[in-house]
């Protein structure tokens, strides 16, 4: 552990452990940990709550196996935020692998989504968000599906094509 | 009040943690179980989420992809005693990866570390790393229900400043023993921590 500044207000020597810290000081580090301090909103927490209801039983589950935001490879792609670099992401299943590109949408704030479902398949495709949303677009014949309108948070698509067993992405956070 | 003046450790947490359980219920599509679980873990998923220096509204997105996280892979928590440490450790890793989407693509990683750890930190901003929250809350769920209950409200009455026989009267115990008390509770978290080398 590097050293860190003390928890609480007012103090500037750093300090190496909890452990060392006075009583004074644990207590507030106390309070800071256990958020007694700063609660999560109640929306937040209800959210989470209602949530449940995005629990996926029968669907295979689609890791995230690369996304540029994430990879210190490629510089130019980790400002998805601040400039109009797409940022790109895969998601592998046994039997199918999603691409995704997401770039600013029309809208301030919003996103314009991009997907190729490979081997490419005809499928229906649900854009889960919470606490139970589930729009749905169609991927056509080549795989190929567009989500408009993307507003930031938690995001991932259940793929379903005729026949085969569900998919479920991870869920990532776009924006 | 029972065992008013235990500072021991909870040493049969297993038969005592309803976690495992309420686990495994959730993972069983119950709800309610769903819901304590949410309940219980919050205040830790929040605290890392700040101690990142997340916005609000950048916190309640990696809040809330670090619980639907949990929920798909519920059926794949192999020992739920170990959750808080999942929890903080997927929390952390989302609002890193956040972070390293915000931030500008030319930051080195040593600045990237610099600014986490908070090299001019506001005076009432979050100052713990998130390993730090994940440890002091561990250390804090394994200390007694008796010293639980005490330290939280000292910590609560923090803000209100309320003297130690008004904090001792809501406790229901003798103001003379709350000091001793506080002590020896912080002494047995202090231990905690140090057993963990932090």
């Amino acid at each position: 552990m590097s050293k860190e500044r003390r928890p609480g207000n007012g103090h500037d020597e750093p300090v190496t452990r909890l452990s060392d810290l006075d009583d004074e000081q644990l207590l507030a580090a106390l309070r800071e940990a256990l958020g007694a301090s700063d609660p999560p909103p109640s929306w937040c927490v209800e959210l989470a709550k209602e949530s449940f209801a995005l629990r996926t039983i029968d669907a295979e589950l689609a890791a995230l196996t690369e996304d540029s935001a994430l990879d210190g490879a490629a510089p130019a792609r980790t400002r998805a935020r601040a400039d109009s670099a797409p940022r790109f992401a895969v998601f592998d299943a046994d039997s199918l692998n999603v691409e995704i590109e997401m770039t600013p949408g029309s809208e301030a704030g919003s996103w314009q989504l991009v997907g190729q479902l490979t081997p490419p398949a005809a499928a229906i495709v649900g854009v889960r968000r919470p606490p139970d949303d589930q729009t749905r677009v169609t991927a056509d014949n080549h795989g190929r599906f567009m989500i408009d309108q993307l507003p930031s948070g938690p995001l991932s698509l259940a793929i379903e094509v005729e026949g085969r067993q569900p998919i479920v992405t991870e869920w990532i956070t776009v924006g | 009040m029972t065992s008013v003046e235990s500072v021991r450790v909870n040493s049969d947490r297993d038969s005592a943690d309803p976690v495992p359980g309420l686990v495994e219920a959730a993972a069983a599509g119950d709800g309610q179980a769903w819901a304590e679980l949410v309940d219980r873990f919050s205040p830790l998923v929040w605290s890392v989420c700040r101690a990142h220096r997340l916005s609000v509204e950048d916190a309640a997105d990696v809040y809330q992809v670090t619980w639907l996280r949990l929920l798909e892979n519920l059926n794949r928590i192999r020992d739920p005693r170990r959750l808080p440490g999942w929890i903080a450790t997927t929390c952390r890793r989302e609002a890193q990866a956040l972070l390293t989407r915000a931030r500008s693509s030319v930051a080195t990683e040593s600045e990237r570390l610099d600014w986490l750890l908070g090299g001019d930190v506001a005076a009432d901003e979050p100052t713990l790393t998130a390993d730090q929250h994940a440890v002091l809350w561990r250390a804090f769920d394994r200390l007694s229900d008796w010293c639980q209950q005490v330290l939280r409200a000292l910590i609560l009455n923090m803000d209100k400043q309320m003297s130690y026989p008004q904090v001792a009267a809501e406790l229901g115990t003798r103001p003379g023993s709350l000091g001793p008390t506080r002590g020896r509770c912080l002494k047995q978290l202090r231990k905690l921590l140090e057993a963990e080398g932090i």
